[in-house]
């Protein structure tokens, strides 16, 4: 009797210890889910500061490039920029010096290219340049 | 020649052991009926407390597993945790540009949803420079501004006849929607 007794009291005694297993498993599987959801926030604020960053700097360059566009002869005098869009105005000493100078690049980048020139009294032309692209030309998609 | 009754006397303590020996037997039987169950459940009840340590174990080394990594992304990711939770301050943006741009003015600002998360400051801005190398110069600045800033589109630059740009330019300034 005294043996069963000591049995039963070791079967009491595992049961204990697996019940203690069970309830710190599922406190750890609750830390878990938070966890994974902590996470999944992180790598949310990853991406969008990456993209901020990356879009700064995209942007950035691109002002720079169009700078770099026009040529010494050409005076901006306006740059409208947008994500498929760009409108320039200024002036130049003669068509062709826009056509073959500014023209070429732009129609590089955008899909249409049109320009309307202005005389002036002094031989130059005012020109007023829109340029739009079918796609967002600059930025990566948000 | 032994007497009668020395024989009898011989034949009693027989029966006397007999009797004993088969109620221990008996006892023993009796007893192990009942232990034998016990220790049976006692087999199951270790099989499956070990099961229990087995899982848990696999369930600390996953969320240690998980822990290291939040760490290290939480590290990694420490500035742009902290940019999202500043809270937008319009006069603390017009300094910082101020301190790039020289003349910089913000007009108005707007609210927008980001997404479920973030929300965005949507804000006017004009300045007026000497040259747009102060243009670049204020964007690498955005980046490492105490908030998470962008510039956006549309950009219009004017120039005027003293080579001076003004410049209207939007920001976005980002933020948790929840803190």
């Amino acid at each position: 009797m005294l043996i069963d007794m000591f049995i039963v009291a070791q079967v009491y005694s595992q049961e204990e210890k697996k019940r203690l297993f069970d309830d710190k498993r599922v406190t750890l599987e609750k830390q878990i889910a938070e966890m994974e959801n902590s996470i999944a926030f992180i790598n949310e604020q990853e991406k969008l500061g990456a993209m901020i960053t990356s879009n700064n700097i995209i942007l950035k360059d691109s002002i720079n490039n169009l700078f770099a566009l026009i040529p010494d002869q050409i005076h901006l005098t306006r740059a409208k920029i947008d994500r498929d869009y760009l409108e320039l105005y200024g002036y130049t000493p003669s068509k062709a010096i826009y056509n073959d100078l500014l023209m070429p690049p732009l129609k590089s980048i955008f899909n249409e290219t049109t320009v309307v020139f202005y005389p002036l009294g002094n031989g130059w032309f005012r020109f007023v340049s829109k340029n739009r692209s079918k796609e967002d030309f600059l930025y990566e998609k948000q | 020649m032994r007497s009668n009754e020395q024989q009898n006397e011989e034949i009693d303590l027989s029966k006397t052991l007999l009797f004993i020996l088969l109620s221990l037997v008996l006892t023993l039987m009796i007893a192990s009926l009942m232990i034998i169950p016990d220790i049976q459940q006692l087999k199951i009840s270790k099989i499956h407390t070990e099961r229990s340590l087995k899982m848990l174990k696999g369930t600390r080394e996953y969320y240690d597993q998980l822990s290291e990594e939040n760490n290290k992304l939480q590290e990694k990711n420490r500035k742009v945790i902290e940019a999202l939770r500043v809270s937008f301050k319009e006069d603390r943006l017009q300094q910082f540009g101020q301190g790039k741009l020289g003349q910089f003015e913000l007009h108005g600002v707007k609210l927008e949803p980001h997404d479920q998360n973030f929300i965005r400051h949507e804000l006017n801005a004009s300045a007026r420079i000497d040259s747009p190398v102060s243009l670049y110069e204020f964007i690498d600045a955005l980046n490492n501004y105490d908030s998470l800033a962008e510039m956006s589109f549309p950009i219009v630059i004017d120039a005027d006849d003293s080579y001076n740009l003004d410049v209207k330019l939007y920001l976005n300034i980002y933020e948790l929607s929840s803190k």
